[in-house]
């Protein structure tokens, strides 16, 4: 077998969202070398390592240039099976020249110019687990494009927080492992920290981690175990197994090695590409400031006093400039969503509120009270009252939704682009107009409801959930668009459907509550979602936005005004330059600035006629007017729902009719 | 017993008996209101673009000396269209006056100053959403008169639709002639 046939394995960095150029380098990939897009697609996105594929040398290094061009980093290994494991740290004196560690019968010594690869990994997955999802709401669902990866100190935190493992590589001159030490928080005396040491065993190995970084000049730190797709490393849960501590802290060792091998490729790369680039810009800027272009190369400028110092700041502005760039891209993010507004005073729900109080106090006061609720039930029951009230109540909405179905069926859909001011029906996918969030599961939305339960576990209620708060997003305007364009939708007030619902409890490890690790079980959340993208029925009033502006009037006098302060702008109109604005000057200024003013109104005008957020979507002044947002496949299907549900209702309705009936009758001894 | 309780089914039965066919008049009635809204709304684009030809005529007179018969042609149509009277005349003035347009729009592709004119571009552009959105709401218009037409041919919508003298309405078609297949030779390029 030779060298080129030898199969390699294709390692790749991932990547938080697929840009269109990767896509595009994905279905070249597919054509040319028989991938199948979907699993390399899979591949390629999240926040670790992930192992692409294997084969030849000369394939997989074409799959890796292609991809290199689209920005994902690569390294073509030839992975190496872990000859030996980690021994464990006791402890660690730490010399000027060296740390010597201690380890169960023998010492290892780790010299600043030594080569180190380290693993910080936490085993119990659940924090990595919560960084990778918040990485991805963050990254991809709140508007940001660019490929920013996980925070570091963030990432250490959370580690350090769960159940940590630290392992030092120590690589020799010839790139092998000469020995591998474990850390475990509390299983190494910290005395050799110095006064670094503490009371907390994670502050110690946090202090550990410090000082080998800081300590050693070619370290490499890697935090993306479990994050990462690797063949080998994959990070067992509780539920997995039920040795999957050990299971894990083999799987860390697994990843150590593979790191090492990332390591010694790393390396091979890096003078590569500096053999490649040649002599850098600072470089090439200094020789030609010199007269002596031809020294660039020779790195003779490099060592020459003062100059060096030079070279390295023009390297590092060239450095900045990408990331300057990088920076621009943030404002590309969606706006907050507006604050929450208060509950809008209601006399329709005040006036309910004070009847219902009043016939209840009425009743308390008549019947001693506490024997209220027996009565009721009692002759609620007996006269036929309770069954007759139940039966309106499923008529009433039986009936509504009869007619809300008729009138959906009734409705045609408008595009967007031509939409009629008025009651209109539209279909669309939702966007985001602001960088909305459901609160539970961190995910993209364009709509939430939260309901909150807490458990009762007293009385004869023990067991059952009862509602405890609920808020909801109904204040936050999104987007709808279809093929011809997009509006924005105002859910205020919204009879509204969410396709997607989940359940969690505070603390939770799958979901992201803030926490980890153990989780109330006496709270429960439920979370209904209009997840961004999905596609929506709307049923609603279109208006246009009356956006309080200066008349024409008023914006000239303005105009004047700050005319009047400017000087330069002044002498513009003094024509005949005596220094004095005459009246005849002041007037054809005056004409200039009305010109000038309707233009910006024209202008303006023509501006807001395009945008998305000229019309909006919402509730019509007519209560009687529907305004529905819902979740749905088709509008058949919606209907279809409504008929049933109303067909249900009115059946209801006609049962408890007849029981009304049948009690009534008893109760007044007509039969 | 028994008697009394199929006489509260009965009244029950009759009581949503008569709900429905509430429902389903007022049904009809919005769904007639309904098309002579849309009617009005495509109204509302065409009064905008018969607002803005004579803008854009008086742009390309200076630049199509030689095409006064195109011009003329968007013009005759255009007042064809303010002295049309009813429904069916008016929809096919309005349908003239797209076509004598879209011959007029590939005339200006032998005028290239006219075409890189600022103001017959931007009147251009805007003609152009016009007939996208006079497009999207005559279709929208079409569904209208569709639903109402299923509805009032539906049973049981029917009864009530006879009983109360519902009839049916045209779409908006346009030209049989538009509907042939088109020739196309590129012998006199």
């Amino acid at each position: 077998m030779t060298e080129q046939t030898k199969k390699r394995a294709l390692i790749i960095e991932q990547v938080p969202v697929l840009t269109d150029e990767l896509q595009e380098t994905l279905r070249l990939l597919s054509t040319e070398h028989g991938i199948d897009i979907y699993t390399t697609r899979q591949r390629l996105l999240g926040g670790g390592l992930a192992h692409f594929g294997s084969g030849p040398l000369e394939k997989v290094t074409a799959i890796a240039g292609q991809l290199e061009q689209c920005g994902v980093n690569t390294w073509i290994i030839r992975p190496s099976k872990p000859k030996f494991g980690p021994k464990r740290l006791r402890g660690l004196e730490v010399r000027d020249d060296r740390i010597v560690f201690s380890l169960h019968n023998e010492e290892v010594e780790l010299y600043k110019q030594d080569r180190v690869v380290a693993i910080l990994a936490d085993i119990t997955g659940a924090v990595v687990d919560k960084q990778l999802k918040r990485l991805m709401a963050r990254n991809i669902y709140e508007g940001v494009i660019d490929n920013s990866k996980l925070d570091d100190s963030e990432m250490r935190r959370a580690i350090y927080m769960g159940q940590p493992v630290y392992d030092l590589y120590l690589i020799d001159e010839e790139n092998r492992i000469k020995s591998i030490l474990r850390a475990l928080p509390a299983k190494f005396d910290p005395k050799g920290l110095g006064e670094k040491a503490s009371m907390s065993s994670r502050g110690n190995m946090q202090a550990l981690v410090e000082l080998t970084e800081n300590f050693c000049e070619n370290f490499t730190l890697h935090t993306s175990y479990g994050l990462s797709q690797l063949p080998g490393c994959q990070l067992k849960r509780a539920a997995d197994s039920s040795d999957w501590v050990n299971d894990n802290l083999n799987s860390v060792v697994r990843f150590g090695w593979l790191m090492t091998d990332l390591a010694r490729q790393l390396q091979r790369h890096r003078k590569k590409a500096e053999a490649i680039d040649g002599p850098s810009v600072g470089t090439v800027t200094a020789a030609t400031l010199l007269g002596r272009p031809e020294l660039a190369a020779s790195g003779v400028l490099d060592e020459m006093p003062g100059l060096g110092e030079v070279i390295d700041e023009i390297d590092a502005a060239v450095k900045e400039q990408p990331k300057k760039e990088e920076e621009g891209k943030v404002d590309q993010r969606l706006p907050q969503p507006p604050p929450g507004r208060d509950r809008e005073f209601s006399w329709r729900a005040m006036l309910t509120f004070f009847v219902t109080a009043g016939i209840c106090m009425t009743l308390v006061l008549i019947t001693e009270g506490n024997r209220l609720p027996g009565l009721v039930m009692n002759y609620g029951v007996l006269t036929g009252l309770l069954p007759g009230l139940a039966a309106a109540l499923f008529f009433f909405f039986g009936f509504n939704l009869f007619l809300l179905k008729r009138r959906i069926e009734n409705t045609p859909t408008s595009k967007i682009r031509s939409m009629a001011m008025g009651m209109v029906e539209i279909h669309g996918r939702a966007r985001r107009k602001f960088a909305l969030v459901a609160p539970m599961t961190h995910t993209p939305c364009v709509y939430y409801r939260l309901r909150k339960y807490r458990r009762e576990d007293r009385g004869s209620e023990r067991g059952t959930w009862k509602l405890t708060s609920e808020s909801d997003s109904g204040h936050v305007p999104f987007y709808i668009e279809d093929a011809t364009g997009r509006v924005t939708v105002d859910p205020k007030k919204a009879k509204i459907r969410a396709g997607s619902k989940q359940e969690g409890f505070p603390g939770q490890g799958n979901i992201l509550f803030g926490g980890g690790g153990s989780y109330d079980e006496t709270e429960k959340w439920v979370e209904e979602v209009i997840h961004e993208g999905k596609l929506l029925y709307v049923l609603g009033d279109a208006a246009r936005l009356k956006k309080e502006r200066k008349s024409l009037r008023e914006r000239k006098i303005e105009k004047m005004r700050e005319l009047k302060l400017d000087r330069a702008a002044m002498q513009k109109y003094d024509t005949d330059g005596d220094g004095r604005i005459d009246a005849d000057e002041w007037q054809a200024a005056g004409e200039d600035i009305e010109q000038q003013v309707l233009h910006e109104r024209l202008a303006e005008e023509g501006v807001a006629a395009r945008q998305e957020d000229a019309i909006v979507i919402g509730r019509s002044k007519h209560r009687s007017h529907p305004f529905v947002i819902t979740e749905m496949k088709s509008e058949e299907s919606l209907t279809r729902n409504y008929a049933i549900f109303s067909g249900l209702m009115l059946t209801g309705a006609l049962i408890a009719g007849i029981f009304t009936l049948k009690l009534t009758l008893d109760y007044f001894g007509i039969l | 017993m028994t008697g009394w309780i199929v006489l509260g089914v009965f009244v029950f039965i009759l009581v949503v008996l008569v709900l429905y066919v509430i429902a389903v008049y007022n049904g009809l009635v919005s769904l007639k209101n309904n098309i002579e809204k849309a009617w009005s709304n495509i109204d509302v684009l065409l009064k905008q673009r018969f607002d803005e030809l004579p803008k854009l005529i008086k742009v390309c007179e200076g630049y199509m000396q030689h095409e006064q018969k195109t011009l003329e042609a968007v013009i005759k149509a255009r007042s064809q269209v303010s002295s049309a009277r009813g429904g069916k005349q008016e929809i096919q003035a309005q349908n003239a006056l797209t076509e004598t347009l879209k011959s007029l729009f590939m005339v200006v592709e032998r005028y290239p100053d006219l075409k890189a004119d600022k103001s017959f571009r931007q009147l251009g552009a805007r003609i152009s959403e016009l007939e996208d959105q006079i497009a999207d709401r005559r279709e929208l218009y079409n569904d209208t008169v569709n639903i109402y037409n299923i509805r009032i041919e539906q049973f049981p919508d029917v009864i009530i639709a006879r009983m109360f003298n519902f009839t049916g309405r045209t779409l908006w078609q346009i030209d049989p002639s538009h509907r042939q297949d088109v020739k196309v030779s590129f012998s006199h390029m």
